[in-house]
């Protein structure tokens, strides 16, 4: 079955992303074509989810809270469908789209190791394609100057969501904004 | 629609096209692996509802498709229907051995004079809920390529495919990942086989991060020198990089065979000759051929082809009835229209015998009933003599 939107009603979320906080944590987010258009989601290089979070929620006024999406790790199955990454270690093949998620660490060393890559460079659907990459890689890769635009305004939705969350005694998800926000800035150091 | 006996006993038309590099490049295929995002992969489906996405599916990709073709699910094929459809490299032999509701389609697409026609085909509820392959004569991937995601462009305002922002296309299985884009060549190689060269190149290729497989898919000892070149890795480049890839190594995997065919010819014309007529002698006069037997003589005769060392020898294609009584005799300059028309038919014959040679397919032009092995060699014997006589 599908997940679905977090951001809207639809019922079918064809956007999965993950985040890994430094505490250990996991925020996922799963959200539907409609919404990526709406939100003018760069796929290729995703906002933070907290941030993201906020400005949906800012956007439609939909009352989701960010707690729903911290969800604890997975462990060992796939909440989807119930596989056990022992199970594709034996066979190769997956339950499902959201064992991608489940299994998202490893996953990426799979992945890293079978394609020497760990990013998709060719097409996506239309409505997906549009939004994130461009045909070839060399026009993907956004500017420096468009990066720190993007990170400045990431930075902004951040800080209004962790005063937010302060204001509301939602210690966990300030603690994630805060991982998030910390990541930013030193993320930045590097540019 | 066609049954699986009109497709067997039908030539593959789309390898009547000329196609780039004949002589050494039998033909191309690029095949893209699609998900559906509202359902579980099939080992976490269950019966009934990978029942209903075939039965959805296949109405979709019969909708998308540019031509009209011929549909089944696979329940409604015999094992050896099966068996002939895994010949003619239309499905896997996972598919075929599946015991689970799945479907295929077949189409023809026509192309413009000038370039090949191509064999459009799709299995569902394969490993993957959806592979699209697009098959031409030679080299031809970019083309192939153009067709196969202009089909997908008209599948995805159907489905909504499973994709990830940074892992793209989501598949079964990590290898595919991406683009869900296999693109592949398959080459005859026999003089790089009769020099000792082969394992070089081979190893380069390798190295170069693409699979080479014996000409009849995974875990087949090459029958008749062919060999099949594709790209292992599908996440990380555009499809446009993978098809230039795999062209740059594909070309220089001819050029390579085409050395080594130059090589055989200057210093051996004679017996090479020898092993030509040889395969010509024993394919025309045979009264029993083994599969193996016809594949091995086959590779020497497309090599005479090739070389045009059976240059003066009558050579009547029985193709269909229009063209059943022309006696084609090859010119020795090459590049005259009635000279390509006669290599093309020539191509054509030889590709007819290498499928139409293969046990299902000798077998289901036979009737409906199961051969004995010594009946079908003997069958087989019998269509090879048709086909090189007259
Ligand atoms: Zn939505
Ligand atoms: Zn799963």
């Amino acid at each position: 079955m599908p997940n679905p939107c977090q951001l809207c009603p639809s019922p079918h979320a064809t956007v999965h992303l993950t985040e890994f906080s430094p505490t250990g944590g996991r925020l996922e987010l799963h959200v539907c074509r409609d919404c990526v258009a709406r939100l003018g989601l760069v796929l290729d290089h995703p906002p933070p989810l907290a941030s993201l979070l906020v400005q949906a929620q800012a956007l439609a006024q939909v009352g989701e809270d960010l707690e729903s999406v911290v969800v604890p790790n997975a462990g060992e199955a796939c909440p989807q469908c119930g596989l056990e990454f022992s199970a594709y270690v034996q066979s190769n093949l997956f339950g499902c789209g959201e064992c991608y998620q489940a299994f998202a660490p490893q996953v990426a060393e799979l992945v890293q190791r079978y394609h020497g890559a760990v990013r998709h460079g060719g097409r996506l659907p239309a409505g997906i394609a549009g939004l994130s990459s461009p045909a070839s890689p060399e026009t993907v890769t956004p500017s420096p100057a468009t990066i720190k635009r993007r990170k400045s305004a990431t930075r902004a939705t951040l800080t209004t969501a962790l005063s937010e969350a302060i204001a509301r005694e939602q210690f966990e998800r300030a603690a994630a904004l805060r991982d998030q926000l910390a990541s930013l800035d030193a993320e930045s150091g590097t540019i | 629609m066609r049954t699986v006996a009109d497709i067997v006993s039908s030539d593959c038309s789309w390898l009547k096209s000329p196609g780039a590099h004949r002589g050494v490049v039998i033909s191309s295929r690029i095949r893209l692996a699609r998900g559906w995002a509202a359902y579980a992969f099939h080992r976490k489906l269950s019966r009934k509802r990978q029942q209903e996405l075939t039965d959805r599916l296949m109405e979709h990709v019969a909708a998308a498709m540019p031509a009209s073709g011929s549909a089944w699910q696979m329940q409604a094929l015999t094992p050896i229907e099966r068996q002939a459809l895994v010949e003619r490299q239309i499905i896997s032999r996972d598919l075929a051995a599946a015991k689970r509701p799945g479907g295929v389609f077949i189409a023809e697409l026509t192309a413009p004079t000038g370039s090949p026609a191509q064999l459009l085909a799709a299995m569902v509820n394969e490993e993957d809920h959806l592979r699209l392959q697009v098959i031409g004569a030679g080299l031809c991937l970019p083309e192939l390529l153009a067709t196969a995601v202009a089909i997908d462009q008209a599948l995805e305002s159907r489905v909504e495919w499973a994709v990830h922002p940074q892992l793209g296309y989501l598949t079964a299985c990590h290898t595919n990942l991406g683009t869900g884009l296999r693109a592949s060549v398959m080459l005859h190689l026999p003089a790089l086989a009769e020099t000792g060269e082969l394992k070089a190149v081979l190893r380069a290729l390798g190295k170069l991060h693409l699979a080479v497989r014996g000409g009849h898919g995974e875990g087949t000892e090459p029958a008749g020198h062919t060999f099949q070149i594709s790209n292992a890795r599908t996440l990380g480049a555009t499809e446009n990089a993978y098809v230039t890839a795999i062209n740059a190594a594909v070309e220089r995997v001819i050029a390579a065979e085409q050395v080594a065919r130059a090589v055989l010819l200057d210093q051996g014309r004679s017996r090479l000759e020898d092993k030509v007529f040889r395969a010509w002698g024993l394919l025309s006069q045979a009264r029993s051929l083994t599969a193996e037997e016809l594949a091995e003589h086959l590779s020497w005769l497309r090599l005479g082809v090739a070389l045009d060392v059976l240059g003066d020898k009558e050579w009547v294609v029985a193709t269909d009835s229009r063209t059943a009584s022309a006696s084609i005799t090859a010119s020795t300059t090459a590049s005259t229209p009635a000279s390509t028309t006669a290599a093309t038919h020539r191509w054509q014959t030889l590709d007819r015998l290498a499928v139409q040679g293969q046990p299902a397919h000798v077998q289901l032009l036979n009737g409906p009933d199961e051969r004995e092995p010594a009946d079908r060699d003997r069958l087989r014997a019998d269509l090879v003599r048709r086909l090189l006589n007259n």
